[in-house]
């Protein structure tokens, strides 16, 4: 018996060596182990033996199964490896043919703006949203600008036929946040803004502003140094210097322009800051208490600040962008860079 | 303005601090500096020289060669100019000077020969217009010194930014400033100008003034005689050329200095072309005529007041003098004005006939009443000293008209409040230096504990300081902003109010890009006339601007702008999809809108559908609802294809149109591509209600389908086929159905489609039997057919 299964192993070691594909390892599978195969006619030859040999034989027979049965698995196993290598070997893709994003993009305005309104949201502010179709009260009177007031030069205005005006900033959004709102409050309000010039590589007749205002009990001008700094020191993502200069807003008092350290130069001076060191970027100052009173704010108790800025600066800044009127071009070959 | 570092220093000493410091205290602490330059720094570096010989230059006939001696060596230079001369003093550059014009002298050869230096013409000094020939100068004066001990001192002259001392009425004189540099570097007056009342010499006339308007508030006036007219001395022309005014005459030159000087605008009129002696300030008559000073005759109305004598008009009161009365050489005696006039009248005059001048422009600042007797005073001092037989022939004639200008009282502030609005301590503002800082800046302060009493000087009560907040400006400027030490403001932990519109934008601009590989674009709110001609709307609806513009009327639909978008991006792309926020304006006010326009092969309904649906999604608002545009609905029928369109609308009325465009619009455009767009009304869309997502089980056993076609006439909207599905199959076992295929052509007759779909069945707690699902199939086809539709196969 020893002998005949010595005998099949030599025979299965030979027909498994020379097989290649997966179905010939099946069928020599199948002509072992399978139901007519020659290991299953030698256990069915067991029937006949006594117990002692049954025992004897049945070792040697399941360590012979055994034995074909991983080498069926190995030799699978082989082939497997062989046809991926194959496979890896024949497939190739060209990687430096072309991709490209499938996001289209946000007009860069947009994208400054949303990270504006997120750093204020952040701290608390809330966002307005006013018409860019004003009336001259919300505009002007309101904001302590009467008629004939020189401050109106500063502002060329687009007078529309219907008595009303496109506003020539973002303030009127103060008088109607304070009219809907019990102080303390503090919010900002970015927005189109509107000023009747003609338009060059610096200058737009349509551009955007922020707003911002914050009322409350003891709100001081330390406080709006201090939230002005960390504002534009959010935006260039590291401590900016800043200064406070005298300057005139009728709706503020005392007002003041904010200029923070050139960022291109270091304040060494240089051409962008034109040779100042200083970046001119807001207009701030305490509310003038005419116009809380105009937005309901009882003056003994409250007092604040409020601040407006130019976007279109900031993001001229931000991409080096050097003509303004590319931001109302609707250019592709423009918006598609951001 | 243009302020000279050498006049400030008439009246307070400078001499320790250096004009560049100046400029940037000034900007620290008052007014805005734009730039600041050194003005006849060259007349340092120019120095009188001796011309020793000329001789003709070898290779020119028009060239000379002058030898110069400038006190040490002798130089030649080569000199074009026809008068030069031997044994001429002349005003010689040597190499290196740097002559107004950024005209640096080099050492160059003219013709082959060398030339060292320049013998400088009138216009290269900057001391004239004269440019014929060199400058010739006293054969008496010392040779080799520098031209400034003759032409005067080089000067610094700083430029302020007008708009930042609009409200500071007193700064716009160089005596202002000086009071305000006095107060910044704590100096004290060298030379404090004070009104001491003008002396009549001889009294030969008496003259009358009446204010018979309101737009005149207070007016003096005073004959002087013994004039000569004449130009003016060197150092009043070298002050107004520095600040860039052009010398006229001494009459004119005094005036405009007084006005540099104290801020006050003066009038001189000749004074024989006044008839009678009696002035009127009255408002001008409708549509009277009169020609200024400038030469152009004007239509005055009622709201311009004017200077008068009996019988006509002399001056705009406050903007411009008459030609009829200007000064002139020959002039003998003048009527010298120094007034005071309403500056919202001054601001209406200038601004309709638009002629702002130096005068209008300080005017409208609102002055005060002792400026104009300073400002006379000042006049009548310097007219004396430059013209020595001048006399005051009258006394002084005045009217005033100014109860109730500017303001009266005191400001009651304690240094609390002060402290409070800068946000400093006591240790670092205390009261005793709030109260120097006010007596620095004239303010009269009486103190009773932290309680401050102050009495506002003239010069800062017309317009500028009446509350307390403008007295924290007084103490914050001088104390320096940049002193105070940034504090964050004590704020509660309270979330601020979520503002959804703008969470709603961000959402449907990260889904359109992200999505829809879409870009942002941003237009005009103006459009043209031809726009409004394409795309008509009714007249009375549309915002138009007053003044005309190329594009005077505001926008009613953001169709416009995309168009134009789509025409120009056409030029060099071919697929793309642009979106834009933005408003559009009609009579009732405006409306934020969103529009999207798709060109390419995907520019279809279906497309603008699928994004319509995705922005649902994204905003989580209910489903929307597609139906045929109605007549006139935010002009649907004019921007789409009209079997190709659709307006939306949700749980709420419509808030939008979609669709392919119309033929025609695109054609007006010069488009011959297809495009798709849309337009949605924000505030509708973002009012929808919000859907909160609820979980529904997975299914236990699995599903199983059947597939139905059926053929139906073309233009049959499937949404009838869904509703005879969903009613017929049982909801108990129903999952949902959607379409797998659709088509036309044999063996589908003509004018018909197939439309095949797939319905998708589950037993919920159970596998669903082949019985069951088989009834389910047989319902549904007997209900397409009783509906009157084909099943395909039958």
């Amino acid at each position: 018996m020893k002998e005949k299964l010595e005998q099949l192993k030599k025979e299965f070691d030979k027909a498994i060596g020379n097989s290649v594909k997966k179905e010939d390892i099946e069928q020599i599978r199948v002509a072992f182990l399978g139901k007519k195969g020659a290991l299953t006619s030698i256990m069915k030859e067991m029937r006949d033996f006594s117990l002692e040999k049954k025992k004897e034989v049945g070792q040697m027979v399941n360590a012979m199964k055994s034995y074909i049965e991983e080498s069926v698995f190995e030799y699978h196993k082989n082939i497997d490896e062989k046809e991926i290598a194959t496979r890896l070997n024949k497939e190739w893709v060209d990687i430096s043919w072309p991709a490209y994003p499938a996001q289209g993009t946000v007009h860069p305005v947009s994208t400054v703006r949303k990270e504006l309104e997120d750093l204020f949201t952040s701290m608390g502010f809330e966002i307005l949203d006013g018409p860019e179709m004003e009336n001259e009260y919300n505009n002007f009177m309101a904001l302590n600008i009467p008629e004939d007031h020189p401050a109106r030069d500063t502002q060329d205005t687009f007078w529309l036929k219907n008595g009303m005006l496109l506003r020539t900033h973002t303030s009127p959004v103060q008088i109607r946040g304070m009219e809907k709102r019990k102080p303390p409050f503090k919010f900002i309000a970015p927005g189109k803004t509107y000023r009747n010039e003609a338009t060059d590589a610096s200058h737009e007749h349509t551009f955007h502003q922020i707003e911002g205002m914050v009322v409350d009990r003891d709100i001081s001008v330390a406080n709006l140094i201090y939230t002005l700094k960390a504002i534009i020191s959010n935006i260039f993502g590291r401590e900016v210097e800043v200064r406070l200069r005298p300057s005139y807003f009728p709706f503020v008092e005392p007002g003041f322009e904010l200029d923070f350290r050139c960022q291109i130069c270091s304040g060494k001076g240089c051409s962008v800051c034109k040779q100042s060191g200083w970046i001119e970027y807001l207009g701030c100052g305490m509310i003038h208490p005419n116009v809380l009173k105009n937005g309901g704010i009882d003056t003994d108790e409250f007092q604040g600040f409020a601040f407006g800025g130019g976007i279109e600066r900031l993001v001229m800044m931000k991409y080096g962008i050097d003509d303004i009127r590319h931001f109302h071009s609707g250019d592709l070959r423009f918006l598609k860079q951001f | 303005m243009k302020i000279s570092y050498n006049w400030l220093n008439d009246y307070i000493d400078l001499s320790d601090v250096s004009p560049q410091e100046v400029g940037r205290m000034l900007t620290m602490k008052s007014a805005e500096v734009e730039k600041g330059e050194w003005v006849d720094a060259h007349f340092e570096k120019v120095v009188t020289a001796k011309v020793e010989k000329v001789e003709p230059h070898p290779d020119s006939d028009k060239l000379k060669l002058a030898t110069v001696f400038d006190g040490k060596i002798s130089l030649r230079v080569v000199c074009g100019a026809p008068n030069v001369a031997e044994g001429q003093v002349v005003a010689f550059a040597p190499v290196g000077t740097v002559l107004p014009g950024n005209f640096e002298i080099k050492p160059l050869k003219i013709r082959g020969v060398e030339s060292c230096g320049m013998i400088c013409a009138e216009d290269e000094l900057g001391l004239g217009d004269e440019h014929d020939g060199i400058m010739v100068l006293d054969s008496s004066l010392d040779i080799g010194v520098p031209v400034s001990e003759i032409f005067g001192n080089k000067d610094y002259v700083i430029e302020i930014e007008n708009k930042t001392i609009n409200h500071r009425p007193d700064l716009w004189g160089h005596l202002g400033i000086a009071r305000e540099l006095k107060a910044i570097f704590s100096k004290s007056w060298k030379n404090e100008l004070k009104y001491r009342g003008v002396k009549c010499d001889k009294e030969e006339e008496v003259f009358e003034v009446e204010i018979k308007t309101e737009r005149c508030l207070h007016y003096l006036g005073l004959k002087i005689g013994n004039l000569k007219v004449e130009e003016s001395p060197r150092w009043l022309k070298t002050r107004l050329k520095n600040i860039g005014l052009r010398p006229i005459n001494n009459i004119v030159d005094i005036s405009n200095f007084v006005m540099f000087e104290t801020g006050h605008p003066l009038h001189a009129f000749d004074r024989s072309n006044i008839a009678g002696n009696k002035i009127v300030i009255r408002d001008a008559f409708e549509n009277e005529k009169f020609v200024t000073l400038d030469e152009i005759e004007r239509f005055l109305d009622s709201e311009d007041a004017v200077i008068a004598d009996k019988e006509k008009s002399l001056a705009i009161a406050g903007v411009m003098g008459g030609l009829n009365s200007e000064v002139q050489f020959g002039t003998k005696e003048i009527f010298i004005e120094s007034a005071l006039f309403d500056p919202a009248s001054i601001r209406r005059t200038a601004n309709r006939h638009d002629l702002r001048t130096d005068s209008s422009s300080r005017f409208e600042k609102a002055l005060w009443v002792e400026n104009s007797y300073l400002a006379v005073e000042r006049f009548v001092e310097l007219l004396k000293e430059i013209v020595p037989g001048a006399k005051v022939v009258s006394t002084l004639a005045v009217a005033d008209n100014s109860e109730g200008y500017g303001f009266k009282g005191s400001i009651e502030v304690t240094t609390k409040k002060i402290r409070c609005l800068l946000g400093v301590g006591q240790e670092d503002l205390s009261d005793e230096r709030i109260v120097s800082i006010l007596r620095s800046l004239d303010f009269s302060v009486s103190a009773e504990g932290e309680h401050l009493s102050i009495e506002v000087p003239e010069h800062r009560r017309s317009k500028d300081v009446s509350l307390d907040a403008d007295i924290v400006e007084e103490i914050g400027r001088i104390y320096g902003y940049n002193n105070i030490c940034p504090v964050s403001p004590l704020f509660t932990m309270d979330r601020a109010p979520v503002n959804k519109n703008v969470v709603k934008t961000d959402l449907i601009c990260s889904l359109m890009t992200k999505s829809f590989g879409a870009n942002e674009v941003m237009n005009y709110a103006f459009i043209k006339k031809e726009h409004v001609e394409m795309i008509p709307f009714p007249e009375d609806r549309i915002i138009e601007t007053v003044d005309e513009r190329e594009s005077p009327f505001l926008r009613y639909s953001m169709v416009v702008g995309l168009l134009d978008n789509l025409f120009e991006n056409l030029k060099n792309f071919k697929e793309f999809i642009l979106f834009e926020f933005g408003r559009v304006y009609f009579d009732d006010g405006e409306k934020n809108r969103l529009a999207v326009i798709v060109t390419g092969k995907d520019a279809g309904f279906l497309k603008m559908k699928e994004i319509a649906v995705s922005i649902a999604k994204e905003i989580k608002a209910p489903p929307f609802r597609f139906n045929r545009i109605e007549k006139d609905f935010m002009l649907g029928e004019k921007i789409l294809h009209p079997g190709r369109s659709a307006s939306v609308s949700s749980v709420k009325s419509c808030f939008g149109i979609l669709g392919e465009m119309h033929p025609q619009l695109l054609k007006k455009w010069g488009i011959d591509v297809p495009a798709a767009y849309l337009e949605f009304d924000l505030e509708e869309l973002y009012s929808l209600p919000e859907k909160g997502v609820k979980f529904s089980h997975l299914f236990k056993f699995p599903s199983t389908f059947f597939d139905v076609s059926v053929i139906v006439p073309e233009k049959t909207e499937t949404d009838q086929l869904f509703k005879i599905i969903k009613k017929s199959v049982e909801s108990k076992i129903f999952v949902e159905t959607k379409i797998v295929n659709c088509f036309k052509g044999s063996p589908v007759p003509e004018g018909f489609l197939s439309i095949s779909f797939r319905v998708v069945l589950n037993g919920r707690e159970r596998t669903l039997t082949a019985d069951e699902m088989r009834s389910a199939q047989q319902k549904l086809f007997d209900d397409f057919r009783r509906a009157g539709y084909k099943i395909s196969g039958d």
